[in-house]
């Protein structure tokens, strides 16, 4: 990590904001609704992995329940439409603070474990909320799901076109990309890095570790939900195998993972380049020889995990700093 | 400032701590020694809050320390560094004190001169952009006493932070614990090295076996018979008077 008090390289802004310009101008000159379809994924699953990496990259309590708030964002904003005709774009927040809320409880009872112990507790609280979803059916329509009808408007949060997803899963990704550069440049992302390093000497320091995770846990809920929220008015249907199931914690932690866990960009790199390949593979491979594409897939995460294993992000940022200039 | 009355630790059977009472008054440098395992960290740990003590209480300028955490404790002004160094691995030297200072520090760009200005004080100024993994054992120390100053204590525990230097190394952080002491901070040591302890306490504290052997001037304390009987046997005692 380079030191100095913005922790997030300056030096490195211009790329930011042009890679930011690149997918803003991009999207309006691609007509094929495939490859809109794939800058949708990118940017939902950018900010998912964003929020996860909040409290499993910055606080490192490794989390593999996140798929509950994904769920819970999903189903709530959906559930309040359905039933009462609220606007997604309220019950998205509905959905965000009710995952904060549960999020929270979670951390209270949860965060007196470490590491393994905290991931699997985690875990099973993420599976009993799926299982939640599949057997309520009266609430939730089980297996069978929930289908939002098409009615495109903006008081809807449909859209004929993809183009309105592109700019509002890009406008969401930015959003939780700039709440994880607030936090490395800020007390709590201070609070967190010093919990992380070291538990006792943190709090010898006058640095209340539970408070600090429990923003962290808060602000990563909340903004998995409102992903979970996106992803449903994007599919416009949802099940608890799409919204709420353990794949997606699996999928997401390792956008992140494998992008740079505990950065700014690492997760949303992670999705940049891992949603193509699937895609890609899946295309290509996809009908020839079934699971083919998926044998490939793991092989490319191999080898990346391999070579790279601060991630692909930390890969690039050991080469920067260790290629410019010193900052003293 | 700080007092101590009938504290007890055991862990399971095992008695660490019995009984335990003493005071550290405002501007004092007090020495806390003993042979290994007498209880000396495990009196730190009841201070600083990461360990309850079974029996007693504990007064710091006037307030109950006894239910109060590790952090807490920290904000009200008493703070320790720890004899196995605790580095914060992956960020710099700098970031590392910066933790030490938010607590007080309004933002981060205040915290950051506060930081300086203390690794100036200690002499790390030079290594402020290392990360803390790649420290020296010297330096880590001397990290953990920065670190410890940035947090602005009123009372500073110091555990074991001359340990494992060489005599340069040694007769520099002896320099720098009368440069903490002159600034106003009252210091509570526990230290192995006997020559050091002598010539900086005013005054000493011995422990053997999780018990108050004695209380007293360093030179008192040096020719106490428990205390020597206790570190170099009742053989040494009967041979010598």
């Amino acid at each position: 990590m380079k030191p100095s008090t913005k922790r997030t390289d300056r030096k490195h802004s211009i790329w930011v904001w042009t890679a930011l310009a690149v997918m803003v101008i991009c999207p309006l000159f691609i007509k094929n609704n495939y490859y809109l379809d794939g800058f949708i994924l990118i940017f939902m699953w950018g900010a998912f992995a964003g929020a996860w990496n909040i409290l499993s990259g910055y606080a490192g309590m490794t989390s593999l329940g996140h798929n509950a708030f994904f769920g819970i964002g999903a189903y709530t904003s959906t559930l309040l439409f359905l039933h009462f005709g609220l606007t997604p774009w309220l019950g998205m927040f509905a959905g965000g603070f009710l995952a904060m809320t549960v999020g929270l409880l979670v951390g209270v009872v949860c965060f007196r474990l470490r590491s393994h112990y905290f991931a699997l507790a985690t875990l099973a609280f993420g599976e009993v909320c799926s299982i939640l979803a599949l057997s309520w059916r009266s609430l939730t329509g089980g297996a069978e799901g929930l289908a939002l009808p098409i009615e495109p408007s903006l008081y809807n949060f449909a859209f004929d076109s993809k183009l309105p997803y592109v700019y509002i899963g890009l406008a969401l990704c930015a959003g939780v990309t700039g709440v994880c550069y607030y936090i490395e440049n800020s007390k709590l992302g201070y609070y967190l890095t010093a919990f992380k390093e070291n538990e006792a000497a943190a709090r010898a320091l006058g640095v209340n570790t539970g408070r600090v995770r429990l923003t962290a846990m808060a602000l990563s809920s909340f903004l998995s939900a409102i992903s979970g929220t996106f992803y449903a008015q994007y599919v416009v249907y949802i099940d608890p195998s799409s919204v709420i199931r353990l794949p997606l914690s699996v999928q997401v932690a390792l956008f992140a993972i494998v992008g740079g866990v505990g950065t700014v960009f690492g997760p949303i790199i992670g999705a940049a380049i891992f949603i193509p390949i699937t895609i890609a593979l899946r295309g290509w491979l996809g009908t020839s020889v079934t699971g083919l594409y998926m044998i490939i897939y793991g092989v490319i995460l191999i080898i990346i995990m391999l070579y790279m294993p601060d991630g692909i992000y930390g890969k690039i940022k050991n080469r920067l700093t260790a290629a410019g200039p010193a900052n003293s | 400032m700080l007092q101590v009355r009938d504290i007890s630790k055991s862990f399971g059977g095992n008695v660490v701590l019995s009984d335990v009472s003493f005071d550290i008054n405002s501007g004092d440098v007090v020495g806390l020694i003993g042979p290994n395992g007498a209880g000396k960290t495990t009196l730190f740990n009841i201070l600083s809050g990461v360990y309850r003590s079974k029996t007693g209480r504990i007064k710091f300028n006037g307030q109950s320390l006894d239910r109060l955490k590790p952090e807490q404790i920290c904000k009200r002004g008493l703070c320790r560094t720890f004899q196995i160094t605790k580095p914060f691995g992956n960020i710099s030297v700098t970031q590392n004190v910066m933790v030490g200072a938010l607590i007080r520090a309004g933002s981060l760009k205040k915290a950051e001169q506060k930081a300086l200005e203390i690794l100036e004080f200690v002499g790390l100024y030079d290594k402020r952009d290392t990360l803390g993994r790649s420290l020296t054992i010297a330096d880590r120390k001397r990290l953990e006493i920065a670190r410890g100053l940035a947090t602005q204590p009123r009372l500073l525990l110091l555990d074991e932070v001359m340990a494992g230097l060489n005599p340069q190394e040694l007769s520099e952080v002896k320099r720098l614990i009368e440069d903490i002491r002159h600034s106003g901070i009252t210091l509570f040591i526990i230290e192995h090295i006997m020559g050091v302890m002598m010539s900086l306490s005013d005054r000493i504290i011995v422990l053997d076996y999780g018990k108050m052997l004695c209380e007293g001037s360093p030179d008192s304390i040096s020719c106490d018979p428990d205390v020597i009987k206790a570190y170099l046997g009742e053989e040494y005692l009967a041979a010598t008077s």
